[in-house]
């Protein structure tokens, strides 16, 4: 049977109960009659035999490229670089995708005789993966053969030795990208591409620049001109992306880019449920969810915190596409859309959502209150290519337990964003023109950057410019079961039950407001007529 | 709900108290009997409490809603029966105690085969198709005991699709103890060969009766091309195999079984050329049954002969009316050495 496409669902008083994620937990809530839910797609049917789909790929370029193998030749220098472990989203099960196209151009680089070979992960400002980790995305074979020899490396933004300022654009935007791979003969560059946001010149442009590039277009304004973000024609994050790319082109820097899409098939078998439509749950299904249910709510936080952060997804390969940048980003999207977009008429009053356990940020960590921000707001908010789901002056209603808490390890700066920034004042412009600098240029934390596994000290800033276009667009933000705490910190409204939510949200937006759901997982884009 | 369970559970001690006076037994045993019949209520209390009772979802299923439409069933027989778990080890295990402890020796006992040609397996690699005529259920297990044990124990059987797994306890059963898997008869879909392929790939060897069905009249039907077929593409070799006599042990449509002797040829392993399309394959492996049948109603000097001669007599048998083919038939039989 070919997979279903998303729908729109209208609630009546018989319709069962709806799944809600909350955090490191799962709730059904009853939403009232006549409520929209908006059901992904189911996921699409897989590539039967990616390894020969990637090694078509690499022979069959799109763009004005020649085959893989022609650009391959003895005595030159050749970097790959691959996206790092935000993505995908939970890891998926080995072999990851990075590891199968890593390989294949690997074993292509071997049959042309090229020697002078490095693998750099693409980090931008993020963490420096683990060697776990690394292991995970590219396999053993690869890592064995050229970690313990240096030649695979982790970007490293504040390297100034390392770094290579190619120019500036007609924006006046810097230029400034990892030098080994500014100065290969050939970057393959090789992608998950997970949402219609990531990939294209995205990935060079971001992932393997510094601070002073990035700064460029991860700033506010930005961020308040991206509707949205997945929607290429209306991003200005994109059009800023895009045009460093074209200088980095312009400057002689051959990217060779290799882009993957991945079917929405996210969760192991046992948590099925969770993508099921719960009229479709079977005896099975509800027998999981309330033994899961049950072992959640009757866990210590850490325990099932590491449960969950154990799950790789069952992800499935979709599409694989090599070439020239553009030209393999246009044919990437189309497959994102074509397995996450679910047509949708009209806006909403109030949007409601439950915020899983992970976000890109957060892989082996806790989703500390500005990641839970981040997730909401700066990315479900903007799952949409038209029109944002709410309406101007609207509600969203999230749930998500938002504790107190942060990784010390992975989110140092975060804890001092939340401790003395976010306390003063929870607007990004005034944030932004007065705490960005000493964060982004603090020793200590530039410090964690480059030798722990911290992301950069504007890391949160970044997070919090994430959620700058939904902040100006909505009229309130809910937290439903969150630390009161740390939910009115964010400069949100705390409140214990959907009900209560859906009251608090009805005193902001007027009464008899209609209600849309976005159910997730798995992850849909909502394209709103 | 708490004020009927708390009465219900002092109405329990009542009961409990008054049959102690009656009865006058221990305090032991008066306690035990508390403990009892307050459990019972606590159990009884917890499930009215439960929304099981009350019929909710999740507890109980969820209704359908009348506005989305429901999406037809997929089988979960025929060719979409799931196999998978007989190949795993617990059900190997199991199935190797069964067909050598049980159906080998009753089907040796029943038919007393007499088994010629393994020595041809000796050197050949493996994954190996059996391909065999076919004429009676006792076909299969017959085959199977006659192999080597080796192999027996992992090799899968390709079975009609709507005959072995038109009912899940069919399709279970078939699974379970011949390690049988779903084919069609008449023509091999891309979904079904890739899954025999697969079973190759992964090294179980594979019965197959490339005439689809069993014989009517004790002659060979046409033969299907879907053991070339998986042979070409796999690259694995065929093993012909004749047998012989189970017809008069176990006939088609036949409501019991008659002991009776039979006959198991194995013949060479034969490859399919990269110049040969797998129809011409076909015909091949049909001819070398031919030749096995031969050297089994003769010996294997004279059958090579007529081979070689192109007279070895049709597996299908003279085109004649039915009672002349049924008499040829009989003197086909009658006149193996013995």
């Amino acid at each position: 049977m070919s997979p279903r496409p998303g729908f729109v669902f209208e609630t009546d008083h018989s319709s069962p109960a709806t799944l809600f994620w909350h955090g490191e937990g799962f709730g059904l809530e009853r939403l009232p009659a006549g409520a929209r839910i908006i059901y992904p797609p189911e996921p699409v049917d897989p590539i039967q035999d990616p390894r020969t789909a990637i090694r078509n790929a690499l022979e069959n370029p799109l763009g004005a490229s020649p085959p893989l193998s022609a650009l391959l030749k003895p005595g030159m220098r050749l970097s790959i670089a691959f996206d790092d472990v935000s993505l995908p989203l939970p890891p998926m099960r080995r072999p990851d995708v990075r590891q199968l196209v890593i390989e294949a151009v690997l074993d292509a680089a071997a049959e042309a005789g090229v020697d002078d070979v490095a693998l750099i992960a693409a980090l931008a400002l993020h963490r420096r993966m683990t060697e776990a980790e690394l292991r995970h995305a590219l396999g053993d074979r690869v890592y064995d053969a050229f970690a313990p020899s240096g030649l695979l490396t982790q970007h490293d933004a504040e390297d100034p030795e390392n770094m290579v300022h190619l120019g500036v654009t007609s924006e006046g935007e810097d230029v400034e990208i990892n030098k080994r791979a500014a100065t290969s003969d050939l970057l393959v560059y090789v992608n998950v591409n997970l949402v219609a946001m990531d990939g294209g010149h995205k990935s060079v442009a971001t992932g393997l620049a510094s601070y002073r590039s990035i700064r460029h277009h991860h700033n506010v304004r930005t961020m308040q001109h991206s509707r949205s973000f997945m929607d290429q024609n209306h991003s200005e994050l994109h059009s800023s992306n895009w045009r460093m790319g074209r200088l980095i082109a312009a400057n002689g820097v051959k990217v060779f880019q290799v882009e993957t899409t991945l079917n929405t098939d996210t969760f192991p078998s046992q948590f099925r449920f969770l993508e099921r439509r719960e009229w479709e749950w079977s005896a099975r299904d509800r027998a999981a969810f309330l033994a899961a249910s049950f072992a959640v709510d009757r866990a210590p936080a850490g325990t099932t915190r590491k449960v969950f952060q154990r799950i790789h997804s069952p992800y499935a390969l979709s599409s694989v596409q090599a070439g020239e940048v553009e030209a393999v980003h246009a044919v990437t999207t189309e497959n994102v859309y074509r397995q996450q977009l679910v047509d949708v008429e009209g806006q909403t009053d109030i949007l409601t959502m439950g915020l899983p356990y992970i976000c890109p940020y957060n892989v082996g960590s806790i989703m500390n209150p500005i990641l839970v921000a981040c997730t909401g707001l700066g990315y479900m908010f903007n799952m949409y290519l038209g029109k944002p789901l709410v309406k101007p002056g609207g509600v969203l209603i999230m749930s998500h337990p938002t504790p107190w808490a942060f990784n010390p390890v992975h989110h140092p700066s975060y804890i001092d964003f939340f401790e003395q920034v976010l306390p003063e004042t929870t607007d990004p412009f005034k944030i932004e023109a007065t705490y960005e600098e000493s964060f982004a240029r603090d020793p200590w934390y530039i410090h964690l950057y480059r030798t722990g596994h911290a992301y950069h000290g504007v890391h949160p800033f970044y997070m919090w410019y994430w959620c700058a276009h939904a902040l100006d667009h909505l009229g309130a933000v809910i937290v439903v079961g969150g630390d009161p705490a740390a939910v009115r910190r964010l400069g949100f409204k705390p409140a214990s039950t959907l009900t209560d939510a859906l009251e608090m949200a009805e005193d902001v937006v007027g009464n008899h407001p209609s209600i849309t759901h976005l159910h997730s997982p798995p992850l849909l884009l909502a394209n709103v007529h | 709900m708490g004020k009927t369970s708390q009465s219900k559970s002092e109405g329990s001690e009542r009961i409990a108290g008054s049959f102690s006076t009656g009865s006058g037994g221990s305090d032991a045993s008066m306690r035990q009997l508390r403990r009892i019949l307050n459990l019972k209520e606590q159990v009884l209390s917890a499930a009215r409490r439960m929304p099981l009772s009350s019929q909710r979802f999740p507890w109980a299923a969820p209704k359908w809603p009348a506005s989305v439409d429901r999406p037809a069933k997929e089988s979960r027989t025929g060719l979409n029966f799931d196999t998978e778990w007989s190949r795993k080890y617990p059900a190997r295990l199991a199935r190797a105690v069964v067909l050598d402890s049980l159906i080998g020796p009753l089907v040796t006992a029943l038919a007393l085969p007499e088994v010629s040609g393994l020595d041809r397996l000796l050197d050949a690699p493996t994954p190996l198709i059996f391909a065999a005529n076919h004429s009676s259920h006792l076909d299969t297990p017959l085959l199977l005991a006659s192999l080597p044990a080796e192999i027996r124990h992992r090799c899968v059987v390709a079975a009609a699709a709507d005959y072995f797994f038109d009912r899940r306890w069919k399709g279970a059963l078939s699974s379970a103890v011949l390690c049988a898997i779903p084919l069609e008869r008449e023509r091999v879909s891309r979904r079904s060969a890739e899954s025999a392929a697969g079973l190759l790939e992964e090294g179980w060897n594979m019965i197959i009766f490339p005439e689809g069905t069993r014989s009517t009249d004790g002659w060979a039907q046409e033969f299907r091309g879907g053991a070339a077929y998986l042979s070409k593409r796999t690259g694995s070799p065929v093993v012909p195999v004749y047998l012989q006599g189970t017809r008069t042990v176990l006939a088609k449509d036949a409501r019991r079984v008659s002991p009776g002797r039979t006959r198991v040829v194995f013949g060479p392993v034969l490859r399919c050329s990269e110049t040969e399309d797998a129809k011409r394959f076909a015909h091949r492996i049909k001819d070398s049954i031919a030749e096995l049948a031969d050297e089994a109603s003769s010996d294997w000097w004279s059958a090579r002969q007529r081979a070689v001669r192109g007279e070895t007599p049709s597996l299908g048998g003279p085109e004649a009316s039915a009672w002349r083919r049924a008499w040829m038939l009989d003197r086909h039989h009658t006149s193996r050495r013995r």
